[in-house]
C-alpha cells in the first residue's frame, strides 16, 4: 500500500515538475536569468533596442555612457516614435537648450508612397517636416507620346481630406522619370497627418514609383556637429 | 569580477523582493484584534489583503505631504515593526512564505522577464516615468507641473518610486516588480473563492499565466488598475455572499476604492458605479444603516480627491475627451452617434479577441446565463455597466476621436476585464462542486 501510494505521489510529482518545467521554458526564465547575470541594465536595454532607428535608444545609451551629460540635451525623433529621454533625464540638471539629440534626420528625404485605393500614400509623415519640395515619378516603360497628368496633393485626417494643391504637366515622350517642382509649406499642420497624391489620368499599368520629397525643419549647418552615427547626431548650437 | 558580484546581487534581490513583500503583509496586531473579535471567520488571506490596503492608504496620505520619499520608507517600517515586534516569529513567516508558494514561483518567472527586457511603453516613457523619478528623486508635488498631463493621477507613480527607492542598486524596474506582486495577489485572492481545493491553485496559475503580457508592465497604468479591479471584485461578491455580512468586506470595499481613484482618470467611473450598485442594493433590500455609511464613504473618497486637487491646483477635466473647441451639441448629432457608435463597436470587438479574460468570461457568463446558474444580479449589473462605459468614454472625444479609439481602448478594456474572472469562479464553482 505504501509502495503504491508512494509511486502515485512520485507520478503526480514528476507530473508537477514536468509542467511547470514547461512553463520556465516557455517563458524563457533561463534565458533570462542569464541574461540578468550577464550583462547589466542598460546593455540589456541597449540590445532589446534600436540603435539608429525608430526611438533610437541604443544610440542615446552609448552617448550617456561617453558623455557623462551634465545638462539635460534635447531630444527630437524625426520618426513618430516614444522619446527616449527618459534614458539621461533628470530633475537635478538643466535642461540645455544648446545642446540637442536629433534622430533619424535627414535635412531632405525622399519617400516612399503606397498605392492604395487609387491614391499614392505617404503613411508616416515626418514629424519635423517643414515643406513638401516636390513629387517624383517614374514609369515603367518609356513612352512614345506625351503623357499629360493633373496630380493633386491631398492632406488626410481619418475621415477628413482636404487638396492642398493642384499641378498639371506632361511627361516629354522617351522619358522615364520626372520631377515636379513645389513648395508647400505643411509646417503647420497636424502631425496626425498623412498625405497623397492622386493623379488623373491613372494608368497603373504604366506609372512605377511615386515618391515625395520633404524638407524638414532642421539645419545642420546652425549646428557643431558633437557625434554622429547614421541619422543619430548629437550636436551644439553654434 | 566587481561587475559579476553587482549583477548577481541583482538576481539576488529579485529572489528576496517577493518574500520581503509577503513578511510586510503580515500585521500581527491586527490579526490578533481579527480572531479575538472574529474568531477564524476572517481568512488568512483577507487578513493580509487588509494591511496591503491600510499599508497603501497610509502610503497614499503620506504621499500628498510633500515628505522625501525615504520617509516613507521609514514610516512604513517603523509601522510594521510597531505591528510585529511583539508577536514575531519566524515559523509564522515561513508559514506566509509558503501559502504563497505558488504565487511566488509564477513571480520569479514573470519578474526575471521583466528584468530582462527593461524597456518602456510609449506611455511608460512620455508620462509615468517621469513622473516616477519626480517622486524618486524627492522633486515633490508641485513640480509635476513641468510635466504634460499634470492633472493625471500620481499615486501608481509614486509606489513605483517608493520600490524603486527601496531597491539597492537603485533599478527602476523594482517599482514595475510591484505592480507584477499586485497582479498576482490579485489573481490570487479571486481564485481563493473557487471552492475544489484541487483546482484552486491550478485555476491561479492558468488566469495569471494567460493573461499575463510584458506589455503591461512596461510603466502603464493599466495593469494597477486591473489588480485593483480584481481586488474590489473580491469583496463586493463575499458583501453579497457573505452571510456574517462582516465589516471587513465593506471596510475593504472602501479603502480600494479610495486608491482607486487616485491611479488614473478614468476610475471615477469604476469607483462610482461600484459604489451605486451596492448602494442601491442595500437601499432595495431595507439596509439603511449600510446605506447612509457607505455613501458617507462614498462622498469622503470623492471629496478628499476633490480638496487635493484643489490644494495642489490640479485639473479635474477630462484632458483627452475635452480637449480642443468642445462643442456639447455634437453629442447629439445623430450622424456622429451613428458614425463613433459603430467605429467603437469595431474596435471593441478586436479588443475583445486580443483579451482572453475578457473573451472566457462572457462565454462563462452565456453558459451561467443559458444554464440559469445562481449568479449575483448586482455583479452583472456593473460587469455590463462597465462594458458599457467604454462606448461612453470614448463617445464623448471630440478631438482625435478615432485615434483615441484604435490606440486606447485596448488599454480601456483591460482595466476592468479581471472582473470577468469571477464569472469563470461561478462557473468552475458549479461544475466541480460535488467534486
Amino acid at each position: 500500500m505504501k509502495n503504491i501510494y508512494f509511486l502515485k505521489s512520485l507520478k503526480t510529482n514528476f507530473i508537477i515538475l514536468l509542467f511547470f518545467f514547461v512553463i520556465l521554458i516557455n517563458f524563457d526564465f533561463f534565458k533570462n536569468v542569464f541574461s540578468i547575470i550577464k550583462y547589466e541594465k542598460n546593455e540589456r536595454l541597449k540590445k532589446t533596442s534600436y540603435f539608429c532607428e525608430k526611438d533610437s535608444q541604443g544610440f542615446i545609451i552609448y552617448l550617456k555612457k561617453k558623455y557623462n551629460f551634465q545638462s539635460n540635451p534635447e531630444l527630437v525623433n524625426n520618426t513618430i516614435s516614444p522619446l527616449s529621454d527618459w534614458i539621461y533625464f533628470d530633475f537635478k540638471k538643466t535642461t540645455n537648450k544648446k545642446k540637442l539629440i536629433l534622430l533619424n534626420y535627414e535635412e531632405i528625404q525622399d519617400l516612399d508612397t503606397q498605392f492604395i485605393n487609387n491614391e499614392f500614400i505617404l503613411n508616416a509623415t515626418p514629424p519635423l517636416v517643414k515643406k513638401i519640395k516636390g513629387v517624383k515619378i517614374s514609369l515603367k516603360k518609356k513612352l512614345d507620346y506625351d503623357y499629360p497628368i493633373k496630380l493633386n496633393i491631398n492632406e488626410i485626417n481619418f475621415k477628413d481630406r482636404n487638396k492642398l494643391i493642384t499641378r498639371k504637366f506632361s511627361f516629354k515622350k522617351m522619358t522615364l522619370n520626372k520631377e515636379i517642382n513645389l513648395d508647400l509649406d505643411i509646417s503647420d499642420k497636424s502631425k496626425l497627418n498623412q498625405y497623397s497624391i492622386s493623379i488623373s489620368p491613372l494608368d497603373i499599368d504604366l506609372i512605377n514609383d511615386v515618391n515625395i520629397l520633404v524638407e524638414n525643419k532642421i539645419s545642420l549647418n546652425d549646428y557643431k556637429i558633437i557625434d554622429k552615427k547614421q541619422n543619430c547626431y548629437f550636436l551644439e548650437k553654434i | 569580477m566587481l561587475f559579476l558580484r553587482k549583477n548577481m546581487i541583482e538576481i539576488i534581490n529579485i529572489f528576496i523582493f517577493p518574500l520581503v513583500l509577503i513578511i510586510f503583509l503580515q500585521n500581527n496586531l491586527l490579526s490578533r484584534f481579527l480572531n479575538n473579535n472574529y474568531g477564524k471567520k476572517i481568512l488568512f488571506l483577507d487578513q493580509k489583503i487588509l494591511n496591503l490596503f491600510i499599508l497603501l492608504n497610509l502610503i497614499l496620505i503620506i504621499s500628498l505631504l510633500n515628505l522625501k520619499i525615504e520617509i516613507t520608507i521609514y514610516l512604513v517600517v517603523v509601522y510594521f515593526l510597531l505591528t510585529n515586534f511583539l508577536f514575531f516569529s519566524f515559523k509564522k513567516n515561513f508559514f506566509f512564505i509558503y501559502n504563497f508558494l505558488f504565487l511566488l514561483i509564477i513571480f520569479y518567472i514573470f519578474s526575471v522577464q521583466i528584468a530582462a527586457y527593461p524597456d518602456l511603453s510609449w506611455d511608460g516613457k512620455f508620462h509615468w516615468y517621469k513622473r516616477a523619478l519626480n517622486f524618486f528623486q524627492d522633486m515633490g508635488f508641485e513640480n509635476l507641473s513641468s510635466l504634460p498631463k499634470y492633472e493625471y493621477p500620481h499615486f501608481g507613480s509614486y509606489i513605483w518610486a517608493l520600490f524603486w527607492s527601496t531597491s539597492p542598486l537603485k533599478l527602476e524596474y523594482f517599482g514595475r516588480l510591484f505592480y507584477l506582486f499586485l497582479y498576482l495577489l490579485s489573481i490570487y485572492s479571486i481564485c481563493d473563492l473557487v471552492i475544489n481545493q484541487k483546482i484552486k491553485n491550478l485555476s491561479f496559475i492558468f488566469f495569471s499565466l494567460i493573461a499575463f503580457n510584458l506589455n503591461h508592465f512596461t510603466g502603464n497604468q493599466d495593469i494597477v488598475v486591473f489588480s485593483f479591479i480584481i481586488f474590489l471584485t473580491r469583496y463586493f461578491y463575499l458583501i453579497y455572499i457573505d452571510k456574517d455580512d462582516k465589516i471587513l468586506n465593506y471596510l475593504l470595499f472602501i479603502l480600494i476604492n479610495n486608491i482607486i481613484i487616485w491611479i488614473k482618470y478614468e476610475c471615477f467611473v469604476y469607483v462610482f458605479l461600484s459604489y451605486i450598485i451596492l448602494i442601491t442594493s442595500k437601499f432595495l433590500n431595507k439596509k439603511f444603516d449600510k446605506v447612509y455609511f457607505l455613501t458617507l464613504f462614498l462622498f469622503i473618497t470623492i471629496l478628499f480627491k476633490i480638496s487635493i486637487s484643489k490644494i495642489y491646483q490640479i485639473s479635474l477635466d477630462a484632458s483627452f475627451q475635452f480637449s480642443g473647441e468642445y462643442n456639447f451639441k455634437e453629442l447629439f448629432y445623430l450622424e456622429n452617434i451613428i458614425y463613433k457608435f459603430f467605429f467603437i463597436i469595431k474596435y471593441y470587438l478586436f479588443s475583445l479577441f486580443k483579451n482572453p479574460i475578457l473573451l472566457l468570461g462572457f462565454f462563462s457568463l452565456a453558459i451561467i446565463l443559458f444554464k440559469r446558474i445562481s449568479l449575483l444580479t448586482p455583479m452583472f449589473i456593473f460587469f455590463i455597466l462597465l462594458n458599457l462605459s467604454t462606448f461612453s468614454i470614448f463617445y464623448i472625444i471630440q478631438s482625435d476621436f478615432e485615434w483615441h479609439v484604435v490606440y486606447g481602448i485596448d488599454r480601456y478594456i483591460l482595466q476592468y476585464s479581471g472582473v470577468s474572472i469571477l464569472f469563470i469562479i461561478i462557473l468552475l464553482n458549479n461544475l466541480f462542486r460535488n467534486k
